[in-house]
């Protein structure tokens, strides 16, 4: 136990070390990734439908994202700040630990009138074109509406 | 999700150490019957949890909490002024209890620390292996003359969520136009530093939508400046005809500070007036925030005033690495009731400040301490923590404002990092002004968070 503290210490020391940029140490990236959960949703899954999912998006399309917040290069409302107080090693921890978690849909909760004026809007949309694939297609689109309303 | 995530964090804890990599495995891996506790199901607690539980099935968790339905204090201004159903704050356990959380409905009465054990109400004793001290805040009602408990049925704090929400939105919608609503804001530190001014933002915007534009909100603060103050007075300005600090202004928001009379020590129930060394207000509607300490039960346990500055008395004091107590290594004390770090207090560098009270951190909190405690029960090194703050007013229509806090342990004390925190623009980086594309994204996101905390700490 005694050498764990050890280890502990001198992993902080790191850190100190990192932040004035003179050496790497191995971030928490899954300690991390937590404080991310907060508003992206627990496993980066969100339930918020102005917050997006983060969980199964592409890694390289993440790890850009973020380092242009970094630099400044992309505008965000909130982003940019929070981001700013990352490494870039930390960073791309990021993106790899979300990029490997499943994409996840959470369905909206719909209210029935909402869901009976989509399927009135898309019959009326299919039906002067009927044809093989239209029809395919619309039947597609309703037992994916029926599938959204039943786990809502 | 649960699976991957235990089995990945503790593959991680042991890699962290390369003594212990080899090791470790066979402890890792071993049924542990380790017993967590946790005090309190607010967000702080929840998330505890609901992270031990992720971490480390095999660990038996009990949540103690004497309500059956949680009602957020975020965005339950919005409930004041009707532009949300308090229905959408409200969560219950059963989301815990999926996760094989044990949810007890009972009050604590005492935490025997030499023992272990915490006893409650309804009889029960619980012993643990590490215990989550998560009971929120206790008001103090000392402070103003003339003011008790009791009144708070007349003058509202609707500082903790629910009924006494419902009763200061009746009072606005009952109050006639011309009349004063009045916000008395304690000595901080208060839970939510920027609830009182969002408060005031929306109860102006609810005396412009409902035909009372006579109407004032006077806000007598016991304190000199305000979080995102900056942010604020630029929407007043802009929102509700601010033009400057102090009494008597043509603006709908009167802010009166501290050094000016802000402090309030005395109420006449009355006549509904509150008074400080300088002024006197009359109120229609007077909503008093009474001052905060720790909850009663982290008092009563001790492990609140531990010795230090003026600023720790009455809070649970910390260790940066894990949110155990500075006072008990076996209790761990987040959320509202401790006082962590230091951090710039509203534009001045040299004044010291705990993080924020605000449910973004004591969630962030909440999953250091679950990290922390897994990892000891199993024994392995503790994680390198991390603690983020996020938090968003909605002033106005579709119109937000936040500020984000980012925290690491260095050297075994926190360590504010400026770079990575900061308030919404007040203008763009040229000067010109903000689109206000991004107020309304940060009113939207307002929202988003909400259900995400709601859904990270409760489901």
């Amino acid at each position: 136990m005694h050498k764990v503290h050890q280890g502990i210490a001198t992993a902080m020391t790191a850190v100190g070390l990192m932040l004035a940029g003179l050496a790497q140490a191995a971030p928490n990236i899954e300690g991390l990734a937590r404080t991310c959960n907060n508003c992206h949703g627990t496993g980066g899954v969100s339930v918020g439908t102005s917050m997006p999912s983060i969980a199964g998006l592409s890694e390289a399309y993440l790890k850009h994202i973020m380092m242009e917040w970094k630099s400044g290069a992309r505008a965000s409302a909130n982003m940019t700040r929070l981001i700013k107080g990352y490494t870039d090693e930390e960073i791309a921890g990021l993106a790899a630990y979300y990029a490997k978690l499943p994409w996840t849909p959470q369905p909206q909760k719909v209210g029935a009138d909402i869901l009976a004026k989509g399927k009135e809007a898309t019959e009326d949309q299919q039906r002067p074109q009927d044809g093989r694939g239209q029809r395919a297609r619309r039947r597609r689109v309703l037992r994916r509406a029926r599938q959204v309303r039943e786990r809502a | 999700m649960s699976q991957i995530d235990r089995r990945t964090f503790i593959k991680a804890l042991a890699a962290a150490s390369s003594a212990s990599a080899l090791s470790l495995p066979s402890l890792a891996l071993a049924k542990t019957k380790a017993k967590v506790v946790v005090i309190g199901g607010g967000y702080a607690g929840a998330t505890a949890a609901k992270y031990v539980k992720l971490l480390d099935k095999d660990i038996e968790v009990t949540l103690i909490e004497p309500n059956q339905i949680y009602v957020s204090c975020p965005l339950s201004n919005e409930v004041v002024v009707g532009h949300r159903d308090i229905k959408t704050l409200a969560v219950g356990y059963d989301g815990l209890k999926k996760r094989g959380v044990t949810v007890l409905h009972d009050l604590v009465t005492g935490v025997d620390r030499a023992k272990k054990v915490v006893s409650t109400k309804g009889g029960k004793k619980l012993a643990y292996d590490a215990l989550v001290m998560s009971p929120g805040i206790d008001f103090q009602y000392t402070g103003i003359e003339g003011y008790t408990e009791a009144l708070t049925e007349q003058f509202p704090h609707a500082w903790k969520a629910g009924p006494q929400t419902l009763l200061l939105k009746k009072q606005l919608e009952a109050m006639p136009d011309g009349g004063v609503f009045v916000i008395v804001v304690p000595k901080g530190p208060f839970r939510c530093p920027p609830g009182p001014y969002e408060r005031a933002s929306l109860v102006a915007n609810y005396f412009q939508h409902h035909g009372k534009k006579k109407s004032k909100v006077i806000i007598l603060d016991a304190n000199d400046s305000h979080s995102k103050k900056g942010l604020f007075n630029q929407a007043w300005a802009k929102l509700y005809g601010w033009e400057k600090e102090g009494l008597g202004t043509n603006g709908m928001i009167e802010w009166v500070k501290g050094a000016e009379g802000g402090g309030v020590t005395k109420l006449d129930a009355k006549t509904k007036t509150v008074s400080s060394d300088f002024v006197d207000v009359k109120a229609d509607v007077l909503n008093i925030i009474p001052s905060h300490k720790a909850g009663k039960i982290a008092a009563d346990a001790g492990l609140t005033g531990a010795e230090g500055n003026n600023f720790e008395k009455g809070w649970c004091k910390v260790e940066p690495m894990t949110m155990a107590s500075a006072l008990d290594a076996n209790i761990y004390a987040i959320g509202d009731s401790c006082v962590a770090g230091e951090m710039p207090l509203y534009g001045n560098p040299n004044a010291a400040f705990d993080m924020p009270k605000s449910a973004h951190i004591a969630m962030t909190q909440a999953k250091v301490a679950a990290a922390a405690i897994v990892a000891k029960l199993n024994g392995l090194p503790t994680p390198e923590p991390y603690y983020a703050n996020t938090c968003y007013s909605v002033v106005g229509d579709d119109y937000g404002i936040s500020v984000a806090h980012l925290y690491r342990v260095v050297n075994g004390t926190f360590k504010y990092i400026p770079e990575g925190s900061g308030v919404s623009m007040t203008t763009m980086p040229d000067k010109s002004p903000v689109p206000a594309i991004y107020r309304k994204l940060e009113a939207e996101y307002a929202d988003g968070w909400l259900r995400n905390v709601i859904a990270d700490a409760f489901g």
